[in-house]
């Protein structure tokens, strides 16, 4: 079948979960046990930059807490005593240019959703989006309000959802377990391919408001 | 501790002093003593400030405490009523309730402010001009709390429409910053 | 494309040596998406004006097209780190909308859930306040303890934060065996708790140098404000709505108020402290109090409470929750109008900011003890 290693590109689309087991198949880089290498270097492991890069990444995923609403205290009660973010290696930072990924909890409404875009931008790469609970994945029980944006993937990429309402602390570990499995397979250079916004508008399509 | 019977027996004592007050001082003001002990007083926008002026000062618990400003949408009737709730601090043996009716076709409907009677009107004031477009006269600071100052709009009027329209999911690959 | 996000409001007469700065929405003291714009001359504060409305979740419109349960768990939404207390706002204006009298037994069980959702909600307050003023230890002890209280709600109720338990007429369901002796260990094990937490941070120097003499509000300010619950009773307003205009069953009860003298934020702090004790001795009582019987009132299946309006508050761990209930006889509420402690506290902001340090906006929007939720609906 021969599945290679994904190497970091430019033009890379998002890793799904699918590709999060064949890479974990094959990148076994520790020396195998039946090797007499073992007694000597018990040890060593092999593998690639990236994978190192991987490995330091994900078990250190300082989060930026977006919180909101309601879910913004199961989030800080998840960080604090007894379900404890820190032995994952996840801590908070109060600015986007130090995080790895924001825990967006609670509703997002038509006012703050362009300080929540903005604060998404500010973010550098890689960067994830965890969207917490029921309202900053579809609105919630807030959806058909005239004031409530329904999901916060509206406005910016969401690569985990954890619904509830709120969700229990074990269930945003979860969430966050399975943020660690896609940041252990990012690229290297995840860079999006056209970062000047006039190559991106088709021709003749200039000044077209987005929804 | 203070038995509820108790309490409710004081209020329907300054209720009947209060509603004497008014009668003098405000004579167009339509009074009403409900059995709980709360008075409800009804004026015409022309009166409210006077009105308030009364409930204020008079009676042995003057009421100096403005708990809630509530504005409700009646199509059926053409009116907004706007309804102050009054007790008295820190003995709440008096509770009131000021309620002024403006027609809610009017463009736009205007009640006078009571934010120089009870300093704590204002956020609440704003917030029934925001969702319902009642103006007040008067008022230190009225603009829009809740929603965002572009809002078209007074959401909780009976007869608004939302005309957002729909959004779609951005995924990263058209994500623009 | 990027919508420029621009300073409203603006002052027009901004004078020279002054700065407009910025804080929030997104601030890790605000407490959440608060926005206060702040007009500064070097480090003084001239102006502190709140801006609101970044979680404005239309809790009102919403409500006006569900019917009478099921706003219940929308009011559970609003103040969310005391969603008991909401919900017994709600509960208690329907049922003297609808005539509904409510059993003893569920009317001690809602007691004893409302106080202990205030001590949950002021250790939370606690902690964050805490962590606000630099002190980032307490939040952890705070919240072990927390974890002990919502254990007991989530036997109770079945969720740790937004629990739908109070219904209208009576509690969902009865107390889970153990409740009760679960309970009692939770009160012996808390008073030396707080004298930890006194320790800790009450009698820290810093604390005291930061807190004392900060945000001052005078007792006809904090009446003419509409000021309600520590922040009117630090004030030296002797009023408490559980001891004055009683509910539930807090009418046979004895109720410690503890009354501040300054109106500071040390006095605020201290008066949500002895809050804590005084929580601690009504359920004791509340637990002694508790009689077998029926937890639910018979309530028709179709609520619908005949044509009327009430104004119905009650004490929350903020101040004085007010519920403003109109019905014209139908399935659901006519207009549902939430007056929210932390709302009508946000005017005072201004007063007890002007002329203090910048630092100490911080320490005067822990001390009103903001949740979001209600300050926006």
């Amino acid at each position: 079948m021969g599945v290679k290693a994904r190497r970091g590109r430019a033009d890379m689309p998002c890793p799904r979960l699918e590709d999060v087991r064949l890479v974990e198949e094959i990148s076994q880089h520790s020396i195998p046990a039946s090797s007499p290498l073992r007694r000597v270097l018990p040890g060593v492991f092999m593998g690639s930059l990236q994978q190192l890069f991987n490995w330091g990444r994900k078990n250190s995923l300082w989060y930026m807490t977006f919180g909101l609403a309601c879910c913004a205290i199961e989030m800080m009660a998840t960080g604090a005593s007894r379900y404890d973010l820190d032995r994952f290696g996840s801590f908070f930072r109060a600015s986007p240019r130090q995080a790895d990924f924001m825990f967006i909890s609670g509703t997002v409404n038509e006012k703050m959703a362009s300080r929540v875009k903005l604060l998404y931008d500010q973010m550098a790469e890689p960067k994830w989006i965890l969207a917490m609970g029921a309202c900053a994945c579809t609105g919630g029980p807030f959806a058909a309000g005239y004031n409530v944006v329904p999901g916060i993937d509206k406005v910016i990429p969401v690569d985990v959802y954890v619904p509830g309402c709120p969700p229990r602390p074990e269930a945003l570990l979860d969430g966050l377990l399975r943020l660690q499995k896609l940041a252990g397979i990012e690229g290297f250079r995840r860079v999006p391919k056209e970062t000047c916004r006039q190559d991106r508008v088709p021709k003749g399509q200039e000044g077209e408001e987005r929804p | 501790m203070r038995p509820a019977t108790d309490l409710r027996s004081a209020r329907l004592a300054a209720a009947a002093v209060l509603q004497a007050e008014l009668a003098s001082r405000v004579p167009s003001a339509r009074t009403t003593v409900r059995p709980d002990g709360e008075l409800e007083v009804r004026v015409e926008p022309s009166e409210l400030r006077q009105a308030a002026e009364v409930l204020r000062t008079a009676g042995s618990h003057p009421l100096n405490y403005l708990s809630c400003v509530s504005g409700v949408d009646w199509p059926d009737r053409g009116v907004i009523e706007v309804v102050y709730t009054l007790h008295s601090m820190p003995d709440p043996s008096t509770k009131a309730s000021l309620r002024s009716e403006v027609a809610r076709d009017a463009d736009p409907p205007v009640l006078p402010s009571l934010a120089e009677v009870w300093p704590t009107a204002g956020f609440q004031e704003r917030e029934v001009y925001d969702l319902l477009g009642v103006r007040f006269e008067g008022h230190p600071d009225l603009r829009r709390i809740l929603l965002d100052e572009s809002f078209v709009g007074y959401p909780l009027r009976k007869d608004f429409v939302d005309t957002r329209p729909p959004r779609r999911r951005v995924t990263r690959e058209d994500y623009q910053p | 494309m990027t919508e420029t996000v621009e300073f409203r409001p603006l002052p027009a007469d901004i004078g020279e040596h002054e700065l407009l700065v910025n804080m929030g929405p997104s601030h890790p003291s605000t407490h959440g998406v608060l926005r206060v714009v702040l007009r500064v001359d070097g480090e003084t504060v001239v102006d502190a004006l709140p801006d609101l409305g970044f979680l404005h979740r239309c809790f009102e419109k919403l409500a006006e097209s569900w019917t009478w349960p099921q706003v219940v768990p929308l009011t559970d939404r609003l103040d969310y780190v005391s969603a008991m207390t909401n919900e017994l706002a709600y509960v208690i204006a329907v049922e003297k909308l609808a005539g509904i009298e409510v059993p003893e037994r569920a009317q001690v069980i809602r007691v004893i859930m409302a106080e202990l959702q205030r001590i949950a909600s002021h250790l939370v307050w606690f902690g964050s306040f805490a962590n606000d003023l630099g002190a980032t230890t307490p939040f952890l002890y705070a919240i072990r303890e927390r974890e002990h209280i919502l254990d007991l709600f989530e036997a109770a109720a079945g969720a740790r934060l937004t629990y739908s338990y109070l219904r209208i007429g009576g509690v969902r369901n009865d107390l889970p065996p153990g409740f009760v002796e679960k309970c009692r260990d939770f009160l012996r094990l808390m008073p030396k708790r707080l004298k930890e937490y006194e320790n800790l941070l009450l009698k820290n120097v810093i604390f005291v140098a930061r807190t004392k003499g900060v945000g001052r509000l005078t007792r006809e300010q904090a009446i003419a404000y509409g000021c309600s619950g520590p922040v009117l009773r630090a004030s030296g307003v002797d009023f408490d709505l559980r001891r004055d205009e009683p509910y539930a069953a807090y009418g046979r009860f004895d109720i410690d108020v503890p009354v501040g003298t300054e109106g500071d934020v040390y006095d605020r702090t201290v008066c949500r402290f002895e809050e804590m004790r005084a929580s601690l001795k009504i359920i004791a009582q509340a637990l002694d109090a508790l009689e077998p019987g029926e937890t639910m009132a018979k309530v028709p299946r179709v609520l619908k409470p005949p044509a009327g309006d009430v104004y119905s508050r009650i004490e929350s761990p903020r101040g004085e929750v007010g519920v403003y209930l109109v019905s014209t006889g139908g399935t659901g509420p006519y207009r549902v109008k939430w007056r929210a402690p932390s709302f009508v506290h946000l005017e005072s902001l201004p007063l007890m900011c002007r002329g203090h340090y910048v630092a100490d906006v911080v320490a005067n929007i822990g001390s009103i003890d903001i949740i979001l939720g209600e300050v926006d609906r």
